[in-house]
């Protein structure tokens, strides 16, 4: 059998990811269908699925079976969908487009979104704890460890911690603007940077890394994590809104990449990262060929 | 409360360049800095095999050899002691080994690249294997090493040599080791080198779930800063730094002193392989009248050392009266490399650093030579006693070559009758010139005597121990005339038949026929002092023999050391003792013994220092017949 190309494997992992999370989702029940079905709206609408992806990729490199890491990489999708949606409360970004179509919060209500959010983030425990088909793999200190990294990368250590300095640089923007990249590059790291780390680890995890195969791609994913976000903020500063699916300028009068070294900076530091994450594969020659070219796909992107 | 970390006053910036950025993002740990990025090449990738190996190869050699090079320049430079390093010495030497080392990983690299490429096309995946193999064959290497160490030190000889190790010093052994655990490490890791070396660029964090903690460590600069700084400051050592070894200015000059009195001449004769087990076996023999009538009419004492047995090493401590760390001949051979001060010599007693020398320099950088009086840098008893008028001549003792002598300083070097062998004019080897041309006239018949004398022994033809016999039989022959000399005060012969022909009892007559004329031609006021040693033999006790007409004969309890011989005959000559000499002198075995020692000039500092003229190594056509020769003795291979 032929091999894929890139984007059509990375399209098959997609289509995995995107065939397991239904299953996933807890059971319904009648008088809570609203937060159900918030819940499932959040997840399951249309989504790069970027870092379930990466999981995979990862493990897949390991020659992992893809069951093996399925929950563990679905549960990070929960977290990330429960992170977009209180991003997109009025409190917060109060965006009301989001993949496309309307935010949780407006489709649902905001208590209700808060409340998907939240159920969301549980369930993600809940499944890496083993409650959910298929496990994670039946060791208990796997299941553990996969949690571990899971709460630290949505705490205030990870998403948490990020998108709070993220608000903060919206308050005050002059502020933000003269903390320059410390203040940007603790945002990005936190916010987007600690859910790839935490992606590429569990399926690391899964395969039975060793220290230093987990920390190089531990380097692999936080060069892509800041790379991801570098591209996001030239989409926002260039793209169009119907190909961004997203409404686009949101970032006008906050710090970004763009703002600090302009756009065709930003580019470069966005090629150089991606370049610097696939340095760090090389211990794992051939093998991480693939997860080069989902580094290579993610800077190229357009939305 | 603010979002952002407490710093300076807040301002409001334009666009940063883009260089400061990634500047920034460097010390953040993402991005590369440029050794990293240089030395991992391109990742996965298109690119030809052969050509990223090649390059990544040569990449891993230029990086890892300067890593590597430090520890072993510093432990060469500590094991040529005396000869201290200069810090210019100390940077040339690394930069040799840097390339030296360097090429070497290179190679291994290519090859580890080159066997994982051959495993890929096969589909052997290994890597994470492959890593953990490569662990252990790092450790294997470790191990290796600390066990190759051990049984040096255990067994007292350096690979390829004879040198008596011991334990030498820990500080060499602790760096050597260190080197070898790193070499180790490396060569068991060199697949990965480029890879560790991205991670170190990029890869700053400990993400260690256990530990909970997860931070960029703050300030932390990227490798290329290292990098620059490491050239920029070798640069500016190799400018301003002195490239003269230390202490090379004017020599320090003896403290001044008026002997006393001294009657009679002092002749030492030194008989290297000699331990009282072979000298009580010639007293009960009855080819040996001279050894049988010495052993029963002399003071004799248990000579002790605790030097290395190294017979230029330890004749040298003998005929210094200072230790081989001070005198600096620390063996058979020794190597100099082009543009460093220092000789870089097998370090007897430091068997690490003799061995990192062995496998570092090779011989075409540093070519070995025999080790000559050019890296000796404590004055014998002759250079003492002629610097102060007193008449004194030297046979054939080790470190003597180039012989460099005055008209009260006769000195026949270790390798004169080599030369005269050869055919050659003995024009720096014996000295002064007058004696040249005596000995190299009479050569032929003195050697036809002495071939006569030994085959008249049963030791005839081109065998070992014949061939040491008649150059023993020389030797005391050519030391006999000179003692002869009216003016002579005092005279030292070596002698090592005995140990070349690992102490075969069917050289004792030989050596009695060496002695024998010396004891007959004495005068009453003279003192012979005959200095056995046992030489490679390891459990023997050395001895010392006092005779002469002033003598007290009997055993003594006493156990003088190889230091104290120097400053016994310097005594015996009337000089006093100098402070800077370890030893004692052994006067006990004079009848007036105690009246003598008062009778001494007080104690001074110093006899002064010796600074050999010219290159410490200087080249010589017969280096090679004299290699030979050492190895057909077996003293080195």
């Amino acid at each position: 059998m032929p091999a894929l190309s890139t984007q059509a494997w990375l399209e098959e992992l997609r289509a995995q990811v995107d065939g397991a999370l239904p299953g996933l989702l807890p059971a319904r029940h009648a008088i809570a269908a609203g937060v159900h079905e918030a819940m499932a709206y959040a997840l399951l609408g249309p989504g790069k699925r970027i870092r379930p992806a990466l999981a995979l990729a990862v493990g897949a490199m390991y020659r992992c079976d893809t069951s093996r890491v399925m929950p563990a990489a679905c549960a990070i999708e929960m977290v990330h969908a429960a992170s977009l949606i209180l991003d997109d409360l009025p409190c917060m970004d109060d965006a009301p487009v989001r993949r496309g179509r309307a935010s949780c919060h407006a489709a649902f209500g905001e208590s209700t979104a808060i409340l998907a959010a939240i159920g969301l983030l549980s369930r993600a425990f809940g499944i890496v704890a083993g409650g959910g088909p298929p496990s994670t793999g039946g060791r208990d200190w796997l299941r553990a460890q996969v949690a571990r990294r899971l709460s630290r990368a949505i705490g205030p250590d990870g998403v948490i911690g990020g998108q709070y300095a993220d608000l903060e640089a919206a308050r005050d923007p002059a502020a933000a603007r003269g903390a320059g990249l410390t203040g940007l590059e603790f945002i990005h790291s936190h916010k987007t940077g600690s859910l790839f780390i935490a992606s590429a680890e569990v399926g690391a995890d899964a395969g039975g890394a060793t220290a230093a195969e987990l920390a190089a791609l531990a380097s692999y994913a936080r060069n892509l994590g800041l790379a991801f976000q570098i591209t996001d903020d030239l989409i926002d500063a260039t793209g169009d809104a119907a190909t961004a699916g997203k409404p686009v300028g949101a970032d006008a009068g906050r710090p970004t990449f763009v703002t600090l070294c302009g756009v065709q900076g930003a580019r470069a530091l966005a090629s150089e990262l991606v370049d610097a994450s696939i340095q760090s594969l090389r211990p794992f020659g051939r093998r991480a060929s693939r997860l080069a070219e989902l580094a290579r796909l993610i800077a190229v992107r357009d939305r | 409360m603010s979002w952002h970390p407490p710093g300076p006053a807040r301002r409001e910036p334009g666009p940063e360049p883009i260089e400061s950025v990634r500047e920034q993002l460097r010390e953040r740990g993402y991005l590369q800095g440029p050794v990293a990025r240089w030395v991992a090449g391109g990742g996965p990738g298109p690119r030809p095999g052969w050509r990223r190996a090649g390059a990544a190869a040569l990449r891993t050699g230029i990086a890892a050899g300067p890593v590597l090079a430090l520890p072993a320049a510093a432990s060469i430079a500590l094991a040529s002691r005396p000869h201290s390093a200069s810090p210019r010495d100390l940077l040339l030497l690394w930069l040799y080994l840097s390339g030296m080392l360097g090429a070497a990983l290179a190679l291994l690299e290519l090859g580890a690249e080159a066997a994982l490429s051959a495993m890929a096309r096969r589909g052997m995946v290994l890597i994470g294997r492959a890593e953990r193999l490569a662990g252990r064959v790092g450790l294997l290497f470790a191990a290796a090493a600390v066990v190759y160490l051990a049984s040096m030190a255990r067994g007292g000889r350096l690979a390829g040599g004879t040198a008596g190790a011991g334990w030498g010093s820990w500080l060499l052994w602790g760096a050597i080791l260190l080197v070898s655990l790193a070499a180790a490490h490396l060569v068991g890791r060199l697949t990965r080198l480029g890879s560790l070396l991205a991670m170190a660029g990029s890869a700053r964090w400990d993400r260690d779930a256990e530990a909970g903690e997860a931070g960029v460590p703050a300030g932390r600069r990227s490798p290329a800063a290292a990098f620059w700084l490491l050239a920029g400051a070798t640069a500016v050592l190799l400018v301003f730094l002195p490239g003269r070894t230390p202490g090379a200015g004017p020599p320090r000059l003896s403290d001044p002193f008026v002997a006393s009195e001294a009657p009679g001449r002092v002749v030492l004769i030194a008989l290297d392989g000699l331990d009282r087990e072979l000298l009580a076996a010639a007293a009960d023999r009855d080819d040996c009248p001279a050894l049988a009538r010495l052993s029963y009419e002399s003071a004799r004492y248990t000579l002790e050392s605790d030097e290395p047995r190294i017979p230029p090493l330890r004749w040298t401590t003998a005929s210094t009266g200072q230790r081989h760390q001070v005198h600096g001949v620390l063996g058979f051979q020794a190597g100099r490399v082009p543009g460093l001060g220092l000789p870089l010599q097998e370090a007897a007693g430091e068997p690490g650093a003799a061995l990192s020398i062995r496998l570092l320099v090779p011989p075409a950088m540093a070519p070995r030579r025999p080790v000559s009086g050019g890296v000796r840098r404590a004055a014998a008893v002759w250079e003492v006693l002629a610097r102060h008028g007193v008449p004194a001549a030297a046979v054939n003792w080790w470190a003597t070559w180039p012989a460099a002598g005055g008209s009260v300083e006769r000195v026949v070097s270790e390798r004169a009758f080599t030369r005269l062998a050869s055919g050659s004019a003995p024009q720096r080897d014996i000295s002064p010139p007058e004696l040249q041309a005596e000995l190299a006239g009479r050569f032929a018949a003195d050697l036809a005597q002495a071939r006569g004398r030994a085959a008249a022994l049963g030791l005839s033809g081109r065998g070992r121990r014949a061939q040491a016999a008649v150059a023993d039989l020389y030797h005391a022959g050519v030391a006999l005339r000179l003692a002869g000399a009216r003016d002579l005060s005092a005279l030292l012969v070596y002698l090592p038949g005995l140990d070349i022909a690992g102490g075969a009892p069917e050289l004792l007559p030989v050596l009695d026929a060496a002695i024998a004329p010396f004891m007959e031609t004495a005068r009453p006021d003279d003192i012979l002092l005959v200095a056995g040693d046992p030489g490679r033999k390891e459990d023997g006790e050395g001895v010392l023999l006092a005779w002469g007409g002033r003598v007290l004969p009997g055993l003594r309890q006493d156990r003088p050391d190889l230091l104290d011989i120097a400053p016994t005959v310097l005594a015996l000559r009337g000089f006093p003792r100098a402070l800077d000499l370890p030893g004692r002198p052994v006067l006990g075995f004079l009848e007036e013994g105690d009246r003598f020692a008062a009778s001494l000039p007080p104690p001074i500092g110093t006899f002064g220092d010796r600074r050999p003229a010219g290159e410490p190594l200087e080249p010589d056509p017969l280096d090679e017949e004299v290699l030979d020769r050492l190895r057909s003795l077996g003293y080195i291979q």
